[in-house]
């Protein structure tokens, strides 16, 4: 709760201390206390809570104009500009309801302009930072409210789940197939073959795909979801001092958790083949060594699921706060062989899906041909720390 | 998720509707709207309250306090024979809104 407060605190410091304004800061206060609360009444955690809250505040400037707050910006000059602008269009006509199209095409007006003039603003003073930050990296800055920035969290956060979701059904993708195999050979006899082989495309091949389609629906809207944001990772962002500082803070959370993220999807990899072993020690029935290999094919799954969760998390915080992300600090001493690495580490998890497949399907042997999805994972580190490796030879 | 910028102008007409049988607060306005455009929609704070200023200025809505169960005081939103007339006037210019823009969707 407090560090709701002490965001409305900060939104409304530039605000003059009429009565208006403090009504308005009360009643946003209160709509904000009551949807926390919900949230932890649904069952979410206290940070995703204010997270959330904080995500679907809104904008500042908008609040400003309607309070009639004209010399609104000492602390952010692009926004101050912006419900300037506003207001002036308000205050044209204010009295008839008409006018509220004038405020709003001012409005949206200026919501278009802004970022052309937060550029601007904020490009002049990373001139003068000059030595500085500004001559490692000469990316155009974007300024990016809080607001912004933690929808843009929240969005990322969702796309890496989406994301998560997909790989995980193209892993379990075969299960029915799987198990439909292992009934099959335990029906004896031509009729019942004739049944079974039915029943497989129904309920083991049909599936199949019908997942393969769903995980991919999965990935691209992950893509999409992301696209608004594209200006992340090629732009340089600029965030409010206080906010970055927090950010910071909490990126260290998250780098803790991330850890507790990484022993467990490990311990995962390592567990795996036990069901595998253990339906194969108890019994001689297909049906259960089919299960078991279900069994690790989930826990791979998981394991899978986990690592990339865990580092989109890390790297929707990194990229905010310039640190640079993994593929970033590699990119710099990229050699000749480091960009063709690059170009096959780009579609690898796509060539890795096809390869299970397509050895699936030609030797039938789906029984061991998941251990392609243990072998990527160790496989893709080892392919670019090699190319580092060669690259700085 | 939809966008606020292209929900400006219907703003006034959602709050207004959740108006019309009953008077209401806030965030109770707020959780409908999520609730009835099925989550494709979430209205800002900001966007909320500036509204709620608009329309209590214009005399559409009037405000008054009122006490929850629990103690919280909160502050309640009225419609008025002028928001509703209002409503109506946004309803007819939406369905003309609509018609226009329906033409030009293939």
């Amino acid at each position: 709760m407090d560090v709701i407060l002490s965001y409305l605190d900060n939104m409304f410091l530039s605000m003059p201390k009429t009565p208006e304004v403090q009504r308005a800061k009360e009643e946003l206060l209160s709509m904000m206390e009551d949807k926390y609360n919900e949230l932890i009444a649904e069952g979410k955690k206290e940070n995703e809570a204010i997270g959330i809250v904080i995500s679907e505040f809104g904008d500042i400037s908008e609040l400003m104009e309607e309070l009639g707050c004209k010399n609104a910006g000492s602390g952010n000059t692009a926004y101050g500009a912006g419900a300037q602008t506003a207001a002036d269009g308000a205050g044209a006509g204010e009295s008839a309801y008409g006018a509220e199209t004038a405020a709003d095409r001012a409005g949206a007006q200026t919501a278009a302009d802004r970022s052309g003039a937060g550029e601007s603003a904020y490009g002049a003073e990373t001139a003068a930072d000059g030595a500085g930050r500004a001559a490692v990296k000469e990316k155009p800055v974007h300024a990016m409210s809080r607001a912004e920035a933690e929808e843009y969290m929240e969005t990322a956060k969702k796309s890496g789940k989406w994301n998560a979701a997909g790989t995980v059904l193209c892993i379990l993708c075969a299960i029915p197939l799987l198990i439909c195999g292992a009934l099959e050979d335990s029906v004896n006899g031509y009729s019942a073959w004739m049944y079974s082989e039915t029943v497989i495309v129904l309920f083991g091949v049909a599936p199949l795909f019908v997942l393969i389609g769903i995980a991919i629906a999965c990935f691209i809207h992950s893509g999409t979801m992301m696209h608004r944001f594209g200006y992340v990772g090629s732009e340089q962002i600029q965030l409010d001092a206080s906010y970055e500082k927090e950010l910071c803070e909490r990126a260290d959370e998250e780098r803790k958790r991330g850890e507790k993220m990484r022993i467990i999807s490990v311990f995962l990899f390592a567990l795996c083949l036990i069901p595998l072993f253990f339906a194969d020690a108890i019994s001689d029935d297909d049906i259960v060594g089919v299960l078991g290999l279900c069994l690790t094919l989930i826990f791979v799954a998981a394991g899978v699921a986990l690592g990339i969760i865990r580092r989109n998390r890390r790297n929707c915080m990194g990229v905010l706060l310039g640190e640079e992300t993994d593929e970033e600090e590699n990119e710099k001493e990229r050699g000749p062989v480091g960009i063709v690495l690059d170009a096959i580490l780009s579609g690898y998890w796509y060539i890795i899906t096809a390869v299970y497949l397509g050895w699936s399907f030609i030797t039938r042997d789906w029984g061991f041909t998941w251990i392609v999805w243990v072998i990527a994972w160790p496989l893709y580190a080892a392919i670019s720390a090699v190319g580092n490796a060669i690259d700085r030879d | 998720m939809i966008g606020s910028d292209v929900m400006r102008g219907y703003n006034d007409l959602m709050i207004l509707f959740l108006l019309l049988h009953e008077d209401s607060y806030g965030y109770e306005i707020s959780r409908q709207i999520r609730e009835i455009s099925h989550e494709k929609y979430v209205m800002k704070e900001t966007t909320l309250y500036s509204a709620f200023t608009r329309l209590e200025k214009l005399g559409y809505i009037t405000s008054y306090f009122g006490t929850e169960t629990n103690g919280k005081r909160r502050t309640y939103y009225r419609i008025t024979e002028e928001g509703r007339a209002l409503y109506r006037e946004k309803c007819g210019e939406w369905k003309l809104v609509k018609e226009v823009v329906d033409d030009f969707i293939e």
